[in-house]
């Protein structure tokens, strides 16, 4: 498994990949430069991006578990890699590692920043800012590598995760109590909106990746047992 | 029979699409230090069967024994079209698979030499030619020489230069000792280089052995001192209960049971009797694609 997971890592060191990520941080920047203006601090611009930046990051999990079909390149990744478990296992860790990855040098970056925009933001909240973003993007994440891999298409896979996140959850939150408390996009939202108690965040967290780890365990047992096509 | 020793062995092996049978119990193995070649229609079976052989597809029946134990990678394939990833160079996609395989430093540099692709690592692989991407794909194939290499269709979309250092890199890879099975539609590509022949109908074996014994002697041709002698003397042998269609180019009688040593003396014999000079008498070899078509239409009917 680690073994797919270093290949993943150095096979998504990407100019690609370096520019969307770079993209992911301009749009922060920007938040926090939009901040003043409406009389808010950077560290609220970060937060407001934060949802954002983790739906991208969910969308780049997404192509890269469905792009491997897309293009084919499963094929030769499987016949290197014969087990699937391990293959699986070891992309699904690159994408949270590099979603984990992004946070942190986003909330540093973040930090350097910000006093550009407003009053620098105390390290203690920054660094509460940056991990509530970590939790966001690893966690959706996980959700778009689920996808990516059960619709093995890039776009079905961005379809379902963002109608999913954008739409549905939205629609459901209109219709019944208590949803912001257990559908894992509307969890994930608040996490990044510092809106939270510390009480709260574990049971929070369970509610917001469970369903996501339960959804991608589903996509591995499939992959491992489906045929490969492409 | 398959040689149970063997890095790969198929045995019993069955795969059904829906009321399609695709492969259908296929008892087979690539034997190492030879090029096989795998040939068949359209649809016959030879993807599918590649794609069982190295998991990428589960059989409904039957297994796939890989060996393992050697330093060497048991198996590795090339199918279809070459799948590498674009974006990067060819040197980042060698390290990619290199990380995957466990292939060493020299392992990565030995692959990439055999492959003709030492002097293209740091172009991106979406700048190159299909014939340099091909290439690419076979660098990627041969690391960490495995005992046993799939290529199917290796040769598509490919000049003839290109394809003449394909065939020259598979016979330098099998005189590694490596079992190359190669399938393919066009069955001349492999004439010279090709020391077996595997070929598929409808999912079955219905030939596995060696290439030159598959085209095999396809009888005798005769031709006498004029027409009208060469269309008595058809006549006569055809009274002597041999085959014999007269051609432009001669009278051909096809292979029978007797042999074509002994078929020769009877014709001469014949000749000899009615008078009739004869000035020549050869023996017959196909075409590959004429043994091919003459198995194919004997497995039809």
């Amino acid at each position: 498994m680690i073994r797919s997971y270093r290949a993943e890592l150095l096979r998504s060191t990407s100019r690609g990949t370096t520019w969307f990520l770079a993209f992911c941080f301009a749009l922060m920047v920007f938040s926090m430069s939009n901040a003043g203006p409406q009389h808010q601090s950077p560290l609220w611009g970060f937060r407001q991006a934060g949802i954002v930046v983790a739906t991208l990051l969910m969308g780049r999990a997404a192509t890269a578990a469905a792009g491997d079909f897309s293009s084919g390149t499963i094929r030769a990744w499987l016949i290197s890699v014969p087990s699937r478990l391990r293959l699986g296992l070891g992309k699904l860790a690159a994408s949270a590692s590099i979603a984990a990855g992004f946070a942190v040098l986003a909330g540093a970056a973040g930090y350097a920043v910000s006093g550009l925009f407003g009053r620098m933001p105390g390290v203690g909240d920054m660094a509460a800012a940056t991990a509530e973003l970590l939790g966001a993007c690893v966690i959706l994440s996980v959700f778009g590598h689920a996808t990516g891999l059960l619709t093995r298409s890039v776009p079905a896979a961005l379809t379902v995760s963002l109608a999913w996140i954008l739409a549905a959850e939205h629609v459901l939150e209109g219709r019944f109590a208590h949803s912001t408390q257990w559908l894992p996009g509307l969890v994930t939202q608040r996490l990044t909106q510092h809106k939270l108690t510390v009480e709260a965040l574990p049971g929070a967290l369970a509610h917001a990746l469970l369903p996501f780890v339960l959804l991608d365990g589903l996509a591995l047992l499939l992959f491992v047992r489906r045929d490969v096509t492409s | 029979m398959p040689n149970s020793n063997a890095p790969v062995v198929l045995s019993d092996l069955s795969k059904s699409f829906g009321s399609t049978r695709a492969v259908s119990s296929v008892t087979w193995s690539p034997k190492p230090g030879r090029v096989t070649a795998l040939v068949g229609l359209n649809g016959a079976g030879k993807s599918t069967l590649m794609r069982l052989v190295t998991g990428l597809m589960r059989p409904g029946q039957g297994a796939v024994r890989i060996a393992t134990g050697s330093d060497r990678r048991p198996l590795s394939a090339m199918i279809e079209a070459p799948a590498l990833h674009t974006a990067l160079t060819v040197r980042r996609n060698l390290r990619v698979h290199a990380l995957l395989t466990g292939a060493t430093a020299a392992e990565t540099a030995e692959a990439a030499e055999l492959a003709q692709v030492t002097h293209v690592l740091d172009r991106r692989v979406g700048t190159l030619s299909q014939g340099y991407r091909q290439r690419t794909a076979m660098a990627l194939a041969l690391l960490r020489r495995p005992e046993v290499l799939l290529l199917d269709e290796p040769t598509n979309a490919l000049d003839p230069q290109a394809i003449a250092v394909l065939r020259t890199m598979i016979r330098e890879v099998a005189d590694q000792g490596c079992a190359v099975v190669v399938s393919t539609h066009q069955l001349r590509e492999l004439d010279g280089v090709a020391d077996d022949l595997t070929l598929l109908h409808s999912g079955q074996v219905l030939y596995d052995g060696p290439f030159d014994a598959f085209v095999g002697p396809a009888g005798l041709r005769i031709r006498a001192a004029d027409q009208a002698a060469t269309t008595r003397l058809a006549a006569l042998m055809r009274a002597d209960g041999l085959a014999a269609e007269q051609a432009p180019d001669g009278i051909r009688t096809p292979p029978n049971g007797r042999g074509a040593d002994a078929t020769a003396q009877h014709v001469f014999a014949t000749a000899a009797r009615a008078g009739i000079e004869l000035v020549e008498l050869s023996h017959l070899t196909p075409t590959l694609e004429e043994a091919f078509h003459s198995v194919i239409s004997g497995a039809r009917s």
